[in-house]
């Protein structure tokens, strides 16, 4: 097999989100595609101004891959029906404040695309709850014409009054799961039915990446088996079932696209485990007790904090991958 | 709201334990910084900082009364480092820093007056009365104190290189390796490669040179003869200029390496300064050699009666007196080697056919056209250091080599067992050949004579083998010229000290590089007149595909971790060197030493980004050993000084003594004079 090159592996991972981008475009319609056309730009703006300031090459720093990967995790955590200014500010401010402000590529202690999911979480509340509800056809719930008008105006029209839909994330954190399942379990799993697609385009994805060794198993293992055990221990009480937690949300894109990052991972193998296992931990909990839907960004950005640590810890008890 | 804002705070209290974790762990414990800053000066004693020596000068700058620029013997270099050590803005020592300097005398008009002797203060002069006094120069400090005692003016001060041992191959960084790609280290680009644990699975380019019979190469005009003993010392020649010698003739002591023999006749036409393969560059003393194109040889040593019965002492002679060196790569004096190998008690010779690099193919056709020279070499070199077994190591993917040792060890009726090694790169490697042959394994950081092993390159051996059996002297190897941008690849016999120009003449393709030694493991050169030395088995010429590709950023992917058989962790180490981190200092942990790098190059060959990661660790190893170096010499100056001290006080004290008692003497004989005078009046 040819040596992997840097851009090559970014680029693998952006092909690997491909059957993701496909089935959400599929399900909500083109938002998806506007929304990553808005990180994409912004994000190169703001990376190209800012390597100009520092006085470095441009092109070369672009032209590693790592930009277009942030930008396309971005449009897919975010809803895909915005205005365009909040998928183009989560672009430029995951760049400039989750890698630059580092010194680039290789040094930054926290995901970029978090880093810029979570600003513009944290700064439009409002707009990022609202999810078409997914429906089959390229569009069937929200048209073209409509996704096009809300991306470049941001006014509210009739049509998109089809976005106040929860997703069952949303209702998990708002209602609790018994009051979820109060239209039978049936009515839960059609709804979610949609969700399951995109968990399985994720996994896809992951799939390729794992057999083509441009990520280590340990990082998705451990979200999911940090997330399934949370989630079980949880069940003692009234949480969610195993699957539900899985395949809804961004379980599967974390444990695939998130996690693992290696710049923002820990290095040594054990570390990663418990990295990994501790994102799934903390996301679970934070959509079962949490306010928030989904603890995912929460989650891996407190983990990206701590690796250094664990690496540290793992380390000094002699755990290294000697 | 709520929730947001619980949540920050936690990723807050997450971050502040992190941060104080990282705090506490890199504060570390600092001596007392008077013992740092005493320490990190040259201990020269000179003065000339104004203090009354090196010690005195730390406490005034500790104290923030003096600058940190005061010491002129240190050069730049300290003044950096003390900055560095006190956080204050360097500013340059208050010359222009012209590196290492070394006092002479010269001899033609010293009258041997004595008076420099006591102002050196660390007795690296000799001389008496009236004698013609000289300097010692690995014990001279380049203080200059000498220079201006000097009643004559006949004292002088030179720049010297440093010697091949203290000198410090820059870091590569993104920007040195675009600006001058020609001498960029590191591995050729290698289109097939997969990490392993502990090693690459890489497919090279030795198709090039596969199969086809050695060559020989016409002798050049002009040879260059490196004095350089293993050691990284200069050697001293035994010839001068305009002296003739023949081929195989000694022209050096062997010091304490082993001598080096002139590869053919001629006449000596220079002793000079010429640059060499070096991963630090710079130049080194050597000897000119102008052939008279005769190539005469010199008679040869007598022929041992029975090599394979002789004395172990008898052969280690033998195979020093030849001049022996291991033709793997290291040029390490094999008398040397086998003398330890013997005192290490080990039971088995490994003779290293495994050619693991991927573009070299010379040990294979060595193999393949010599097994019999080789299996007899074997014999030889085991019974030097007492081994009772041999095992000859072929890779897997050379049948025909291993098919020609087989035949040669039938035809010799020896009991050697051939193994052929299946393993990924860096299998040839000395450390790493051991477990497939012989099932021992060898500590980290241990050498093979730890586990009763010792290792020899099959060009080593057939070279013991003529030393021993014909009385030749060891000037010529097999030499692998390959690459993409060589003209003639193949195998070629080539007489050691032929300029490279001689090998792949002077065609170049901008940006491309000459490498000496090999695909992964080579040296760049700069300088294609530079010469061919024991230990180099091949040259590769760079095509412009196969040019490493430029540097991107490190993403911590970790695969340059997962493939160092050394178990080190490249990714961690690259960011503190180039960060200045712990540069010279030792490490602190098995898996951050950058010492047990052997510089296999398995890290960037697997590199997505291409980080000169190699080139990056060579440079901390030679930065830690040219600073233990440093110490090493600042403390022998250190204590010449106090013996120096000492001595003079004695001196003081017993003129001092001597002067008490004559005045006592004197005073007692003037009462006993005064007393006989009242007893007489
Ligand atoms: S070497 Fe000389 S100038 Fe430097 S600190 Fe010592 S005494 Fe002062
Ligand atoms: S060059 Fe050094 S660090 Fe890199 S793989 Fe080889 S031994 Fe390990
Ligand atoms: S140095 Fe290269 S191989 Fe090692 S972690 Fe960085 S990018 Fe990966």
């Amino acid at each position: 097999m040819a040596a992997p090159t840097t851009p090559g592996i970014m680029g693998q991972v952006v092909l690997a989100l491909l059957p993701g981008v496909a089935v959400m475009a599929h399900l909500f319609g083109v938002g998806v595609l506007l929304n990553l056309a808005a990180a994409l730009g912004a994000a190169v703006i703001a990376e190209a101004l800012v390597l100009r300031l520092r006085g470095q090459s441009a092109a070369a720093a672009i032209l590693d891959g790592s930009t277009p990967l942030a930008a396309t995790i971005i449009a897919l955590a975010l809803p895909p029906a915005l205005p365009f200014w909040i998928p183009a500010l989560a672009g430029a401010l995951g760049v400039l404040l989750g890698k630059q402000v580092y010194g680039g590529l290789g040094q930054n202690v926290f995901n970029p695309a978090m880093v810029g999911y979570l600003a513009v979480m944290l700064a439009f509340p409002q707009a990022i709850s609202l999810w078409p509800p997914p429906e089959a056809g390229w569009g069937a719930s929200l048209p073209a014409r409509e996704a096009l008008d809300y991306f470049l105006t941001g006014a509210l029209t009739p049509v998109t009054d089809a976005l106040t839909h929860a997703t069952p994330l949303d209702r998990l954190a708002t209602q609790g799961f018994p009051a979820m399942t109060d239209g039978g379990l049936s009515g839960l799993l059609a709804a979610s039915g949609a969700w399951l697609w995109l968990g399985g385009g994720f996994l896809l994805g992951g799939l390729f990446l794992l057999a083509r060794q441009i990520i280590d198993w340990r990082l998705p293992l451990g979200v999911i088996a940090g997330t399934l055990a949370t989630a079980g221990l949880l069940q003692l009480g009234d949480g969610a079932p195993l699957t539900f937690h899985l395949l809804t949300g961004a379980t599967l894109m974390a444990a695939f696209f998130i996690a693992t990052d290696p710049v923002t991972a820990p290095s040594e193998g054990t570390a990663r485990l418990i990295y990994a296992g501790l994102i799934g931990v903390l996301a679970v909990v934070i959509r079962e007790l949490g306010g928030h839907p989904d603890g995912f960004a929460f989650a891996v950005l407190m983990m990206n904090a701590a690796a250094p640590l664990l690496d540290y810890i793992v380390r000094r008890s002699g755990g290294g991958t000697a | 709201m709520l929730s947001a804002v619980l949540t920050l705070t936690a990723i807050a209290g997450v971050c502040g334990v992190g941060l104080g974790a990282a705090g506490r762990r890199l504060a570390g414990q600092r001596d007392p910084v008077v013992e740092r800053i005493d320490e990190l000066l040259p201990q020269t004693q000179c003065g000339q900082c104004g203090y009354p020596g090196c010690r005195p000068y730390a406490e005034a700058v500790a104290a923030g009364q003096a600058p940190v620029n005061l010491c002129t013997p240190g050069g730049n270099g300290t003044v950096r480092a003390i900055a560095d050590l006190l956080q204050v803005d360097a500013e340059p020592a208050n010359e222009a820093d012209s590196g290492p300097l070394i006092a002479f005398i010269d001899e033609s008009q010293c009258i041997g007056c004595t008076r420099c002797l006591p102002a050196c203060p660390v007795d690296a002069i000799l001389g008496a009365q009236r004698q013609v006094h000289t300097v010692i120069a690995d014990e001279c400090t380049g203080c200059r104190l000498c220079v201006d005692a000097c009643p004559m003016d006949c004292i002088h001060m030179e720049a010297v290189e440093p010697p091949l041992n203290s000198r410090v191959r820059p870091l590569p960084t993104a920007q040195s390796t675009a600006a001058q790609p020609q001498l960029r280290p590191g591995p050729l680009r290698h289109p097939e490669v997969e990490p392993r644990r502990g090693g690459v699975a890489v497919s090279g380019a030795k198709d090039r040179t596969r199969g086809q019979p050695p060559r020989s190469l016409a002798l050049p005009e002009q040879f260059v003869l490196p004095l350089l003993d293993h050691s990284g010392a200069e050697l001293t020649p035994t010839v001068g200029v305009g002296d003739r010698v023949r081929r195989g003739t000694p022209v050096t002591q062997p010091g304490r390496g082993v001598p080096l023999h002139a590869p053919t006749s001629g006449v000596i036409a220079g002793i000079e300064r010429r640059p060499i393969v070096h991963p630090a560059g710079g130049t080194i003393t050597c000897l000119i050699l102008t052939a008279d194109g005769a190539d005469r040889p010199e008679n040869p040593m007598p022929t041992l009666p029975d090599p394979l019965r002789s004395e172990p002492r008898e052969l280690l002679t033998r195979i020093r007196d030849a001049g022996i060196r291991g033709m793997g790569g290291a040029a390490f004096p094999s008398s040397l080697k086998l003398a330890d190998a013997a005192q290490c008690d080990v039971d088995t010779l490994v003779v290293n056919g495994v050619e693991c690099d991927t573009y070299l193919t010379c040990d294979e056709t060595l193999l393949r056209e010599r097994a019999d020279d080789i299996i007899s070499g074997a014999r030889i070199a085991a019974r030097a250091c007492g081994a009772d077994r041999i095992l000859v190591a072929v890779k897997s993917s050379a049948p025909e080599a291993a098919a020609a040792a087989q035949r040669a060890i039938e035809t010799a009726e020896a009991d050697i067992q051939v193994v052929q090694v299946a393993g990924h790169y860096p299998a040839g490697n000395e450390r790493h050949i051991v477990f497939p042959t012989t099932g021992r394994t060898v500590p980290p950081g241990a050498r093979p004579p730890a586990v009763g092993v010792v290792c020899q390159n099959v060009s080593t051996l057939a070279a013991i083998h003529r030393a021993c059996f014909y009385g030749e002297a060891s000037i010529e190897r097999l030499v692998t010229v390959t690459g993409g941008g060589a003209t003639d690849p193949g195998n070629y016999w080539v007489r050691v000290g032929t300029p490279l120009t001689a090998l792949i003449g002077n065609a170049t393709e901008p940006g491309c590089r000459v490498i000496v030694g090999g695909g992964i493991m080579g040296t760049p050169v700069a300088d294609r007149e530079v010469p061919l030395t024991h230990g180099m088995n091949g040259i590769v010429v760079e095509a412009p595909d196969e040019a490493p590709r430029m540097e991107q950023p490190c993403i911590r992917c970790g695969r340059c971790a997962e493939v160092c058989p050394e178990g080190l962790k490249p990714l961690e180490l690259v960011s503190r060197i180039r960060a200045g981190v712990g540069v010279g200092e030792p490490a602190e942990s098995i898996e951050l030493d950058p010492m047990r790098c052997t510089g296999c190059s398995s890290c960037e060959l697997v590199c997505p980004s291409s980080v000169p990661l190699s080139g990056i660790l060579g440079h901390a190893r030679d930065a830690l050993r040219a600073r233990m170096r440093e110490r090493e010499q600042a403390e022998r100056a250190r204590r010449r000084h106090e013996a120096q001290q000492a001595r003079e006080e004695r001196r003081r004290r017993e003129k001092e003594e001597a002067r008490r008692r004559k005045r006592e003497a004197m005073a007692a004989s003037a009462k006993q004079d005064r007393q006989s005078e009242t007893t007489e009046g």
